[in-house]
């Protein structure tokens, strides 16, 4: 794979509930948060959703940095592992968004690309830049 | 009933943890595969465990794998939690040992469904 051909609409991927990969355009990036849906999976402790918010809005910013360091050193081992991370943790709020760029960052990794594994961090951290507001918005409960 | 979750991914993690302890489990939280190894290899150990596939040192199979051959008595029931997205490393999955899987990101009502198979088999 090169990575020439980004932003390839073709390669982008999302989760669908049963773990199937989708495909997305990029503007399909943004997230759609839904703290109705994300609240029934914590059996609605809106105190639990308040602390798990706090803790990715701590290790988000961490695994982008780790991400951009590994992709400095040309580690692509831990730019995979950070950007699975990434995918883990953002699917637990159904931030779907950030999941896809992840996993799209993680398999520019096991595929060795750097060059397009450079593209897809700069999306990636668009994303969350963008995911994060949202979050902290939702643990207000100012968002629906 | 007292549970080992092991996941490296802290939001992952507590989520895990949070929901179970709300449920009436005793749960037994750690980072890696290698330390869920070392719990699950005790005398006294959790007859079940919610393992995250990909993790640093072991992995959730390699602990699957690890615990089946080293420790097939008293049985534990070993859940996979996977954000694989190709499904035939599933197949992988189950036959390291694992009794059933659930794909990230699971639903709560699913995985009480199967701790109660978990449950029933033990």
């Amino acid at each position: 794979m090169s990575g020439g051909n980004w932003p390839g609409r073709e390669r982008r991927a999302n989760f669908r509930a049963d773990g199937e990969v989708m495909l997305k355009s990029p503007s399909q990036y943004d997230e759609k948060l839904d703290r109705t849906s994300i609240l029934e999976r914590l059996d609605g402790s809106q105190e639990l959703l308040a602390e798990l918010i706090q803790l990715f809005l701590e290790e988000a910013p961490q695994l982008i940095q780790a991400m951009r360091a590994a992709l400095q050193q040309g580690d692509l081992q831990a730019l995979g592992r950070n950007a699975h991370s990434m995918k883990g943790a953002a699917s637990n709020f159904l931030a779907y968004g950030t999941s896809s760029a992840a996993l799209r960052l993680e398999q520019d990794a096991k595929n060795g690309d750097l060059d397009s594994a450079k593209a897809s961090l700069a999306a990636l951290e668009q994303v969350v830049e963008r995911l994060l507001p949202g979050l902290a918005n939702l643990c207000q409960g100012s968002v629906k | 009933m007292k549970i080992l979750i092991a996941d490296d991914e802290l939001v992952s993690r507590r989520m895990l943890q949070a929901l179970l302890t709300m449920w009436g489990h005793e749960v037994i939280s750690v980072q890696d595969g290698n330390a869920a190894y070392e719990v699950l290899k005790q005398v006294d150990a959790p007859r079940v465990a919610l393992l995250d596939w990909v993790m640093p040192g072991k992995d959730g199979v390699d602990v699957c794998r690890a615990i089946r051959r080293e420790r097939p008595e008293p049985y534990t029931f070993m859940l996979l939690l996977t954000a694989k997205d190709a499904k035939e490393n599933l197949i992988e999955g189950l036959e390291s040992g694992a009794d059933d899987y659930l794909i990230k990101p699971w639903d709560p009502n699913e995985l009480k469904a199967r701790l109660r198979t978990g449950q029933r088999i033990l």
